[in-house]
């Protein structure tokens, strides 16, 4: 049997791996563009023109002694960009042009410069809380006087944007994103003071915009919250159609429209069902509740730029004033909000008419926008999309009262609600067309068909649209009831969708207030248990488990087997078969039993339990690994704003997470040792994982062990000329088969290093030291194809 | 000792200086994609070295031999069936040049 003949795709440039028959890669590109086939134009993203203020007299700046125009001044602010920030120019978010007429354009951080946000976003936001005294200083004397209720934050998003006039002169900024002016400046500048922003290059500014919370009829949404209970409310369905994931909803409070929202999707707590919508649904429509102010001035809306300040800095309102760049308005993308249908009404749907109950769950004092309204019947989640493995799994969709609308996750960010105690780490998606009463509305996954997130909040000048993730409500819920939470799926198999596992784990700061039963809020059923406003139930209690000792002892063996070495002599380790063998020893125990090795060493130094919940543990594996192998898993709480995607965690990350004084003592060699330890022995736990296919077309973060078997050069054939003058490289590598997650791999191919005889690393894999390898270029197996059967 | 199974890819990298050629084979391998009779790209990525310079690397399917290797190494065809096969398998190469000629990119067709 013969296979079909295969030929190589030619490439240009480069010349290496080449066919005989030759084509220049070029002419497939220049012939589509002169093609008889007209290409298909794709839409500009480049925004059209936008207004610009008219430029206001100022006085020339002077820089050594010349006088520059203001404009160019300005520019000189912007360093150029610094080349390992070259390719994380994302799309552009915001452009706005100054008074002294300098275009600063956003984009969106991608890349190293997304990477590194994401290390960055939850110890800035912890500043926010830590440091309230510092901002709250500046809040307006009209403001610190009045009468008001709640917890006073303004509405704020943290982005991170590249932010300069060109590609060439861009720097990534973390954004306070506020309406607030006052509240901007302030926290610009603690973050500035922070020193956490100056070693990776980042900047900070303040960008006039204003998340909107679309719910409330009667207000905008960031009334403080009330004390009113939530069973004072009522929660009527605004209509029922086909589908029952994003149906529309309005809350009432004696018989008043106070807001409108959506119940994205539903929830089983325990055996109860439960309709999904936002905390900040319910709450009193008294605007005179509405205590913070937007900045006055309306048409000075700019950017505040904020100065790298010393961290001693002993008054921050006596730094440098932030630069002052005036601009009248966000980018218009030009692109028309969708045109949404309308679901259709029930007429068209032949299914058991959603029922709600009076019961309204959320936590009395909510650490995540949630809420759940029970529902009466038993219904399930559907699929509001056509689910397209193809896509990119940044592909959202988002269905609402008023269709399904489609965006792409293109960052995470913060983002803080004025009733909420604590930021709301969120999924930025890119889209347009989020209107009043969609909030509560769930994300789905076009790839794959999970549930992201439950959008939340949306910035119409931004066009992102904020949602939590969905793994961390179902944490949050699962901790404040006690109980299991499952998200019931469509049809009859699978029994229930999973939850998106790409989303960030949940918040580290939630520390949810676990009631007792017998406290205010809990009410009990003959049947199954409800609970109204309140968190009954504790966290379930740990069993005991094999000796502490013994666990530990036996993860070390399981780690020094399962290490491995790369061709360059790094080590890493296969962690997934490290888990399937402890799990294959501890089925369904192994979390327990992990989160006990925990729990015993910590009581070696502490009376108090450790601050972490058991149900951090699965997320948490490989920091708790590597903490055993150094012999201080009683570490883990201090980690518990980390998890394993988040390795390598940069020292100054480590230095804000870990406190210095209180660990001092525990090590004969002090804090500084431990660090030191820590950062050397990290890199082994984030092999880079090869998920072939167009998934695998990223950007592998820094300190990531690329773990190559071997890597072998090949010699590249030259058609019998000299070679060309390139410098790409080609190369054999072994990538061991843990590490590869594939999908119609032929495992025929699968190949085995002897097991007494270690992988060869080829670890001279200099060009001068090419070895008479072969090229690339047919598929063995599929060369018989040109291979003559010999006839005996 | 343990069993170290894995898997044997080529792998093509590109130093930042040639940035740009990456990007147009990786563009040309997408454009290529589920086109039949080729090597398979199963994707790019992107690393610094420790010296903290970006290195770019396109993984491919491995192969033992190239197409001129085998035609120059390997012995003629003699026999009638030897022939046959031969030019059987000339034909799936022409098949497969051909199809390089008409790209379906995205839905939409194209005639080179």
């Amino acid at each position: 049997m013969q296979s079909p003949m295969e030929v190589l795709l030619p490439v240009e440039q480069s010349h290496l791996g080449l066919p005989q028959v030759r084509l220049s890669l070029q002419s497939p590109v220049r012939h589509l563009e002169t093609s008889a086939v007209p290409l298909q134009r794709i839409p500009s993203r480049t925004p059209p023109p936008i207004r610009t203020l008219a430029p206001h007299p100022t006085t020339p700046l002077v820089v050594d002694n010349t006088v520059l125009p203001s404009s160019l001044a300005l520019k000189a602010q912007f360093s150029r960009t610094d080349p390992k920030y070259a390719s994380s120019f994302g799309a552009i978010a915001f452009e706005r042009t100054t008074r002294l007429g300098l275009k600063l354009v956003g984009w969106r951080a991608i890349g190293l410069a997304g990477g590194q946000w994401a290390k960055l976003e939850r110890p800035l936001a912890s500043l926010i809380g830590a440091r309230r005294q510092d901002w709250e200083k500046q809040r307006p004397r009209c403001q610190q006087g009045a009468a008001y209720n709640g917890l006073q934050i303004p509405p704020y998003v943290l982005r991170c944007f590249l932010l300069g006039p060109d590609q060439h002169h861009g720097t990534p900024h973390v954004a306070v994103v506020s309406g607030c002016a006052w509240f901007r400046k302030a926290v610009g500048s603690i973050f500035m003071r922070s020193g956490l922003l100056a070693s990776d290059g980042f900047n900070c500014f303040g960008l006039p915009d204003k998340p909107e919370f679309y719910t409330n009829t009667g207000s905008d949404g960031t009334a403080p919250p009330s004390l009113v209970g939530l069973d004072e409310f009522e929660v009527q369905l605004l209509s029922v159609g086909p589908y029952f994931n994003g149906i529309g909803i309005e809350v009432l409070l004696e018989g008043k429209s106070v807001s409108r929202a959506a119940i994205g999707g539903f929830v089983h707590v325990a055996d109860g069902a439960f309709g999904m919508t936002v905390r900040h649904a319910f709450i009193p429509p008294d605007s005179s509740m509405s205590f913070y102010t937007d900045d006055e001035d309306s048409e000075d809306c700019e950017i505040d730029i904020f100065e790298h300040e010393s961290p001693d800095s002993s008054d921050w309102s006596g730094g440098q004033a932030p630069s002052t760049l005036g601009s009248p308005a966000a980018t218009d993308f030009g692109t028309p909000a969708p045109k949404f249908s309308p679901v259709q009404d029930s007429a068209t749907s032949d299914r058991t008419p959603l029922e709600l109950a009076s019961e309204i769950i959320s936590a009395r004092e909510p650490t995540l926008d949630w809420a759940l309204s029970k529902v009466g019947s038993s219904v399930k989640n559907e699929l509001f999309a056509e689910v397209d493995p193809n896509l990119d799994e940044s592909r959202i969709a988002v269905k609402t009262p008023f269709g399904v609308t489609y965006g792409d996750h293109c960052s995470d960010g913060i983002l803080g609600e004025p009733i909420m105690g604590i930021p709301q780490p969120v999924l930025v998606v890119s889209a347009v067309g989020i209107q009043l009463g969609d909030c509560g509305s769930w994300g789905m996954r076009v790839r794959d068909g999970k549930f992201v997130g439950m959008l939340i909040g949306y910035s119409p000048t931004l066009h992102e649209a904020y949602f939590l993730p969905m793994m961390d409500i179902i944490h949050d819920i699962r901790l404040q009831t006690g109980q299991t939470v499952t998200i019931p799926g469509f049809g009859k198999d699978p029994p229930t969708l999973e939850v998106a596992s790409s989303v960030s784990a949940a918040w580290p700061n939630a520390k949810p207030k676990i009631l007792e039963s017998n406290e205010p809020g809990f009410k009990g059923s003959s049947a199954s248990q409800t609970w109204h406003g309140a968190t009954p139930g504790k966290p379930t209690p740990i069993e005991p488990g094999p000796k502490h000792v013994d666990l530990c002892l036996e993860i070390k063996g399981l780690i020094k087997q399962y290490k491995r070495e790369n061709a360059e002599g790094r080590t890493f380790v296969l962690v997934e078969s490290l888990t399937r063998a402890l799990e294959a020893k501890y089925p369904e125990r192994l979390a327990y039993n992990l989160y006990s090795v925990v729990q015993k060493a910590h009581e070696r130094f502490s009376a108090e339990p450790p601050d972490i919940y058991l149900d951090n543990i699965p997320s948490m594996l490989c920091i708790l690994y590597a903490l055993i192998d150094l012999g201080h898993p009683e570490l883990l709480p201090l980690f518990r704003q980390c998890r394993d995607h988040d390795l390598p965690i940069r020292e100054e990350v480590l230095d804000v997470l870990l406190n210095q004084e209180d660990l001092e003592y525990r090590f004969n060699n002090g804090y500084r040792d431990f660090l030191a330890r820590w950062l050397y022995v990290q890199p082994a736990w984030c092999p880079f994982v090869f998920k072939l296919g167009r998934q695998l077309d990223v950007r592998i973060r820094p300190g990531y062990i690329i773990p190559f078997y071997a890597k072998k050069p090949l010699q590249p054939y030259d058609f019998g000329r000299e070679s060309h003058d390139t410098r790409a490289r080609l190369y054999q590598v072994h990538i061991p088969a843990e590490l590869v997650k594939a999908r119609g791999l032929d495992d025929s191919q699968l190949l085995r290093y002897d097991d007494h005889v270690s992988a060869p690393r080829f670890a001279s894999v200099s060009p001068e030291n090419i070895a008479d390898g072969v090229s690339v270029g047919l598929a063995g197996s599929r060369l018989l194809a040109l291979r003559p059967q010999r006839v005996p | 000792m343990q069993d170290r199974a894995y898997w044997r890819f080529a792998l093509k990298e590109f130093p930042e200086s040639l940035k740009h050629s990456f990007e147009k084979e990786v563009k040309t391998f997408r454009a290529l994609d589920a086109q039949s009779g080729m090597i398979q790209y199963y994707g790019c990525y992107e690393f610094k070295n420790e010296g903290g310079e970006p290195i770019f690397g396109i993984l491919l399917e491995y192969a033992d031999f190239d197409f001129n290797t085998a035609i120059s190494e390997e012995e003629p065809p003699v026999t009638p069936e030897e022939i046959r096969s031969f030019y059987e398998s000339m034909h799936e190469v022409a098949a497969t040049l051909t199809s390089i000629h008409h790209l379906d990119i995205n839905g939409q067709k194209y005639d080179l």
